[in-house]
């Protein structure tokens, strides 16, 4: 029997006695959608009983496997009931109208294959209820009480509002859920269950326009508008379900959050920066990565933040990202080596001006393991269709045995606009490199050559006030992954595995790779937050306050910025070994970032020890990170540019 | 002519400015409606974000305009690759009414400009003219349904959308974040209902290539552009030879196009060989244009699993039917008198093979399900007795008792026959000559009584259910040849390699554990040489049995694949049955030994869609063997006491095999006198007599014998008045006195007999 663990919205349910004779299948609803960006079927299975019924929804299969049958061509959803026999005899059931169907060459449509009466289902159909209706409606009509997840976990949760049942449906596995009396539907519940009755009083409110709070201390408010407005995407299934971010598609509907709840968040080490002053000249602090400002990330952070306490030390310091805003600077200070044929240009474009070069290194050796998982990982979740493929492939993935054209993990590899050469000859050749640890430093020379100054600095952390964000990410504890959404930051690993553990996931970031993030919400369940765009500097800043812990699982890194920031503000570092970072007096929790048992485990503990002693910023780590002695080093570093004696220095 | 030129952010028109026209930055739909309201040239440039124009990309276009162009596109290049535009393709089962499908090449593609100029369904990104009407509405804000909505514009509109890779410009790579690309798309299509996908090429293309859906190791699909396949036309009806002689003008792929009389006739001949190519039937009064044959021949390659097209249900009759022999197996014939029947005796296999009728009205009739039937199971034994043993008590035990067993062993081999006595169940074949038992296999296969053959020979176990599991895949595939068991470590098709037992005990848990979590989990495979398999009858009696010449080696094996591939059948690797081969060292399995000499067998993709000639069946009797010419009147002693010796008499013997065959009055005797066993020199020196490319009754006569006193074996032949010689370097004081022969030297010997 063939399973799936994604697009999860509600696993198989059955209302009143379960009923696993596949005789008594009433109805299938078959739907064309897009899986994988691929055409696909989704099927719907409704069981008809005598005391109760069972529905089997999200049953994938693609229509060539339905003629091949090289393999089972059904998908059944994790927590189907009834075994290998109950489902292959389901299928049997199906297969021949589905085989029908695709050898007719037809047009797919959205339709109902009817094998019994049905009066349920049909009139489930006709209340757009999940696993009966077009998923396109019913997904929209859902939308807001997926949204609602992350603030009823574990609290008492009133629903006053159009499609309350479902909403109790979705909900009730995580929280006390009771529905007002109006909204108990009759089609509803014949199909979700029988949602109980809700009194006044609970802590979260889900309410039509006109609903009445009674005092709840959250309060969401469907199909109104507000400060806290949350739209929903008109879904194109499977590919963009339920999706609160405008840029997938049209807005359907939306809802605010006109309550919720903030996390007072943990207490934070006064860290203000403290400029001395009194020093002058012009510097261009110049991110290697082309799109550093359209697509921030842990390097742009440390350039933004560098350019401010620069500039409160008194130099004209200004971040650029064009080679032609270099003109005129007494000093290049280069973040990062990702691109390394900008990074040359940079040197290189410096050194005919005669203008000394500052590199921040932020290398791992990303030929030796870090492109090669960037290229490869995403494809161990699209090659397979069910989850033992993928089990499978991950392990393949763990053992580095997964190639995909000339990327191997035995041996170097990097896309060509890597530029590794390139970057090399920047390592060699700055005034001066900023290295993070030790090891790095070691690293930089045995691998470039570099004969010049290394000077051991740790990540300069960007430290904006935190904004309220109870309304983003609810005011429980979550794992945060912070960066931009590509297969760069193997956030599609983070996100199945921590949906695998059980820990609600935010993940924050600019989309570099819209079929990425498809993927991440495929793989990602039902506790995943995602909060496609760059969030406000105070927003992130809030988001590392609230977070129990913060994941970075980068294939290729691009500094320590945001591990600093996310230390500094109490949180538990899960960090992929790969990454040049230390935090002294922190338990940081490191794993192999191809390996998704070790990175469960370790979100896992990382969880577990949160739970039990939540935040605080070890005295070591505040003294380390704290951005006056961090930005004195990289000054202390200027002056180092030109000699080539220089010791390292920390 | 002067051109207003819209320029989105980031782009450059570059030469434009010199020409004087007007220029002006627009960034967003509403800009661009703006800009179109206000200009009064007819035509408008629109430069996407980033694009820049390339030298002399301006050059000439004012003469590629003309009233009737709606939107002109040109080629965009963008990092290595240029783009030309999209086709919307028919779905294959999507939510939307086309597929995108990119026009591209990689920059510097030979020829590729004339194959993708003229019409297209919509224009590459980057730069692009468009006529002023068209942007007087506001277009989608997602940059490529705009396209495909200004596109769809101007053929609503009766105006033309053409490529024009001349028109060139640099942009851009796409950026990966299309995010709302594809809602925005369906709202186009929501919009513009008639808006649908009908081909998968440009027309400058659709001559030459397809697009083919194939499937990769583990079951991704892709499409893959390969050369249109050679289409044969077959025309019948009035005036047939005046239509046959313009069906040869249709396309380049028209291999050959002919008129009959006949046609039913005509379409068996045509389907005597298959392969990957196409014939087409056609009354000359419905043979289609070059578009409608492209437009069969798109439908044709829609999905693989398409196996005949018509116009419509009516065509079937034969005026009109475009088919893919290669989508059908060896075995299905087009029976009946008239063509109609033929064709429909073809439709009526295609609905019970699970292969596409593509013909609109056209109706499925769908096979009754049916379980897998049973089995004739052919067993050889060759092996040690012990293992004999092992694998013969797991095949009966998998065995149903609707089953036919036959065992297979050599006649001389008395203790295997003893040991097969002991299975009252079993029917006993007898080889009488060939050590690889390959003669009585294939006669044991000819008299099989069921649908499915089951082989097995004795140095493979397949535990548990896994001879079920094989049998099972039959009832799934119906155009299944042949279905293997995974074989830990083997190197071709069947290997599997995430495989790891210690001994019999875990093996039998793997297996167990694999039948659970792979349950009805194939693999196609083109090659397989494993001696345990099912195979359908059917496909059997169409490419014949195992090749007398190599026996059930890896070889012989891998070549009834090869046919079974080429004949149009599936061969696949089933992931639920597990089997283990013992080592031939342990088994001491002629088969398995010869085997292990042979080189490993590749697939070959061209013979596999070159398809399969009947002639190339494989009888499953040999012919009557050659008479020899005389009885020999000479015969070469080598006697072979170990390993070393036996590879020392391997290159002796392929020296006299060159030299001498069956007519010669030479023989050669092996004489065992050490520790090497009778089988395992049988197979060394089997597969050298073979590689000699005659056929096994042709060659040298060899007789192995084991000798313990060669000097008894001297005393013989001098009984027998042959003249005995012995091979140089295998000297023994009991054959002292013989007169040595080297192996460069052999022919001499022939001479001394003539």
């Amino acid at each position: 029997m063939r399973l799936h663990r994604t697009h999860d919205v509600l696993a198989p349910w059955s209302t009143g006695v379960p009923v696993l004779d596949p005789a008594r299948l009433a109805a299938v609803r078959i739907e064309p959608v897009f899986r994988q960006r691929l055409p696909a079927l989704a099927l719907d299975f409704y069981l008809a009983g005598d005391a109760g019924d069972t529905i089997v929804p999200a049953v994938l299969t693609d229509p060539a496997g339905v003629i091949e049958r090289y393999r089972d061509p059904l998908i059944f959803p994790w927590g189907t009931p009834g075994g290998e026999a109950f489902a292959s005899a389901l299928a049997e059931r199906v297969l021949p109208h589905l085989e029908s169907l695709v050898l007719s060459g037809e047009p797919l449509s959205e339709h109902v294959l009817e094998l019994a009466a049905a009066p349920r289902f049909e009139a489930a159909r006709r209340a757009g209820c999940y696993g009966a209706a077009p998923l396109r409606d019913a997904l929209t009509r859902l939308a807001p009480y997926r949204f609602a997840q992350r603030f009823a976990r574990g609290r008492s949760v009133r629903i006053d509002a159009p499609d309350a049942v479902g909403g109790w449906a979705l909900l009730r596995g995580i929280a006390a859920v009771a529905v007002a009396a109006g909204r108990r539907e009759p089609a509803a519940r014949a199909w979700y269950g029988d949602a109980p009755l809700a009194g006044d009083r609970a802590d979260v409110a889900i309410l039509d326009a006109a609903g009445e709070p009674h005092g709840a201390a959250c309060v969401l408010r469907l199909d109104a508008d507000g400060a806290h407005r949350v739209e929903v995407v008109d879904p194109l299934p499977l590919d963009v379900g339920i999706s609160f971010d405008p840029a997938e598609g049209p807005v359907r509907r939306w809802f605010v959050v006109e309550r919720a709840f903030e996390t007072g968040g943990r207490g934070r080490p006064q860290l203000a920066y403290v400029a001395s002053g009194g020093s002058a000249g012009c510097i261009r602090v110049v991110p290697s990565r082309a799109d550093a400002l359209t697509r921030p990330s842990a390097d742009t952070d440390e350039a933004r933040a560098l350019v401010v306490a620069l500039g409160a030390e008194g130099f004209d310091a200004q971040l650029v990202t064009g080679l032609e805003d270099l003109e005129g600077a007494d000093l290049i200070h280069l973040i990062g080596t990702r691109d390394g044929r900008r990074a040359r240009a940079v040197v290189e474009t410096a050194r005919r001006a005669g203008v000394p070069v500052a590199l921040h290194a932020h290398d791992e050796d990303a030929a030796h393991g870090g492109w090669w998982g960037a290229a490869v990982a995403r494809h161990c979740f699209e090659y397979g269709g069910d989850e033992r493929d993928l089990t499978r492939y991950l392990e393949m993935l763990a053992k580095r045995a997964v190639s995909v054209g000339t990327a191997r993990a035995d041996g170097a590899f990097a896309p060509d606009e890597a530029g590794v050469d390139d970057a090399a000859f920047a390592l060699r050749e700055a005034g001066v490199v900023y290295a993070a640890t030790a090891s790095e430093a070691e690293a930089i020379r045995t691998r470039t050559g570099r004969r010049g100054a290394i000077a051991v600095v740790p990540p300069l952390a960007h430290l904006a006030p935190p904004l309220p964000a109870g309304a983003l990410v609810g005011p429980d504890g979550f794992a945060l992954c912070h960066a931009p959404i590509g297969p760069v930051s193997n956030a599609l690993l983070v996100a199945r595995c921590a949906a695998l553990a059980g820990i609600p996931l935010a993940l924050a970031g600019p989309v570099v790779d819209a079929s990425y993030l498809e993927r991440i919400r495929e793989f990602g369940g039902t506790s995943l937050m995602l909060l496609a765009g760059e969030p406000e500097p105070g927003v992130a800043a809030a988001l590392r306050n609230a977070a129990s812990i913060v994941v970075d699982a980068a294939w290729v890194g691009d500094g320590g910025s945001r591990l600093a920031a996310a230390l500094l503000a109490g949180a538990r570092l899960v960090v992929a070994e790969r990454r040049r970072f230390e935090a002294p007096g922190a338990g940081v929790r490191r794993f192999d970032p191809a390996d998704a048992a070790a990175l469960t485990r370790a979100l896992g503990e990382a969880w577990d020890e949160a739970l039990r002693s939540p935040g605080g910023v070890p005295a070591e780590a505040a003294a380390a990170f704290a951005p006056t002695g961090v930005v004195r080093a990289i000054v202390r570093g200027y002056a180092t540019i030109g000699d080539a004696a220089a010791p390292v220095t920390s | 002519m002067t051109f207003t030129i819209l320029t989105r952010p980031g782009s450059d028109p570059g030469a434009a400015h010199a020409r004087g026209w007007t220029v002006v930055d627009v960034d967003g739909s509403h800009d661009v409606v703006a800009a179109a309201q206000a200009s009064c040239d007819d035509f408008i440039v629109l430069l996407g974000a980033g694009a820049r124009p390339a030298p002399n990309a301006f050059g000439g276009l004012t003469a590629a305009l003309g009233p009737r162009t709606g939107v002109l596109g040109g080629a965009t290049l963008a990092g290595a690759t240029r783009h030309f535009g999209w086709m919307l393709a028919p779905p294959c089962g999507g939510p939307l009414p086309f597929e995108l499908v990119p026009i591209a090449a990689p920059a510097g593609t030979a020829g590729i400009d004339a194959s993708v100029r003229g019409a297209v369904d919509v224009v590459a990104p980057g730069m692009l003219v468009v006529a002023r009407a068209l942007l007087l509405q506001a277009l989608p804000a997602e940059p490529v349904a705009a396209l495909v909505e200004l596109c769809a514009r101007a053929r609503d509109a009766g105006l033309e959308v053409n490529c024009r890779p001349s028109f060139a410009c640099e942009a851009p790579l796409p950026d990966a974040d299309d995010r709302g690309r594809c809602a925005a798309l369906r709202a186009v299509a929501e919009a513009r209902p008639q808006l649908r996908g009908l081909h998968r090429l440009p027309s400058g293309l659709r001559y030459t290539a397809i697009e083919r859906r194939q499937r990769a190791v583990g079951g991704y699909r892709s499409r893959t552009r390969i050369p249109v396949p050679n289409i044969t036309i077959l025309v019948h009806g009035a005036g047939a030879a005046a239509a046959a002689a313009r069906a040869r003008t249709l396309a380049a792929p028209v291999a050959r196009a002919y008129a009959t009389q006949v046609p039913a006739d005509a379409l068996r001949a045509e389907l005597r060989v298959r392969g990957d190519r196409y014939v087409l039937v056609a009354d000359a009064s419905h043979l289609p244009d070059a578009a409608g044959l492209q437009t069969l021949v798109e439908a044709l390659e829609s999905e693989p699993f398409v196996a005949l097209v018509a116009p419509d249900r009516r065509a079937l009759d034969g005026s009109c039917v475009l088919l893919a022999p290669g989508r059908f197996p060896q075995h299905v014939q087009a029976g009946g008198a008239s063509l109609a029947a033929a064709l429909g005796s073809l439709t009526a296999a295609a609905d019970t093979l699970r292969r596409a009728v593509s013909a609109a009205g056209y109706v499925r009739t769908a096979p009754v399900p049916r379980a897998a039937p049973p089995a004739t199971i052919v067993f050889l034994a060759a092996s040690l007795p012990e293992i004999t043993r092992l694998t013969l008590d797991a095949t009966i035990a998998a065995a149903h008792a609707s089953d036919e067993l036959v065992a297979v062993c050599a006649a001389n081999a008395d203790t295997a026959r003893r040991a097969l006595a002991m299975y009252p169940q079993l029917r006993v074949e007898l080889d009488p000559a060939d050590p690889l038992l390959g003669d009585a296999a294939n006669r044991a296969l000819s008299a099989a009584r069921h649908e499915l053959v089951a082989l097995v020979a004795d140095d493979v176990l397949l535990p548990g259910a896994a001879l079920d599991r094989l049998r099972a895949a039959f009832a799934r595939i119906p155009t299944l040849g042949a279905a293997f068991p995974a074989v830990a470590g083997a190197a071709t098709g069947e290997g599997a390699f995430d495989l790891n037992y210690a001994d019999i005990a875990e093996l039998r848990d793997v297996a167990a554990r694999r039948e659970r979590e792979r349950a009805r989990e194939c693999e196609p495979i083109d090659i397989a040489a494993a001696p345990a398999f099912v195979m359908s009858r059917a496909a059997l009696d169409a490419v014949g049995g195992i090749d007398p010449a190599l026996g059930p080696t890896g070889l012989g094996i891998a070549d009834l694949v090869a046919r079974l591939r080429a004949a149009g059948y599936g061969v696949v690797r089933c992931d639920d049955a597990l089997a283990h081969r013992f080592d031939p060292a342990v088994s001491h399995n002629p088969a398995a030994a010869a085997s292990a000499q042979q080189p490993a067998p590749v697939a070959d993709a061209a013979a596999i869609s070159g398809g399969f000639d009947p002639a190339r069946r494989v009888a499953f009797a040999r012919g009557t063997p050659a008479a020899a010419a005389a009885p020999p009147s000479h015969v070469v002693a080598v006697p072979v006491a170990d390993a070393a010796e036996l590879e020392r008499a391997a290159s002796f013997l392929a020296a006299a095999a060159r030299a001498f065959d069956v007519n010669s009055p030479v023989r050669v005797d092996v004489l065992l006198d050490g520790a090497v066993a009778p089988a395992e020199v049988a197979a060394r020196l089997r597969t050298i007599l073979a590689a000699t490319g005659k056929p096994m009754e042709a060659t040298l006569t060899v007789r192995v014998e084991r000798s313990a006193d060669l000097a008894v074996w001297r005393r013989s032949t001098q009984d027998a008045g042959l003249r005995a010689v012995l091979a140089a370097g295998h000297e023994r004081a009991a054959l002292a006195g013989l007169a040595c022969v080297k192996a460069a030297v052999l022919c001499e010997l022939l001479e001394a007999v003539a």
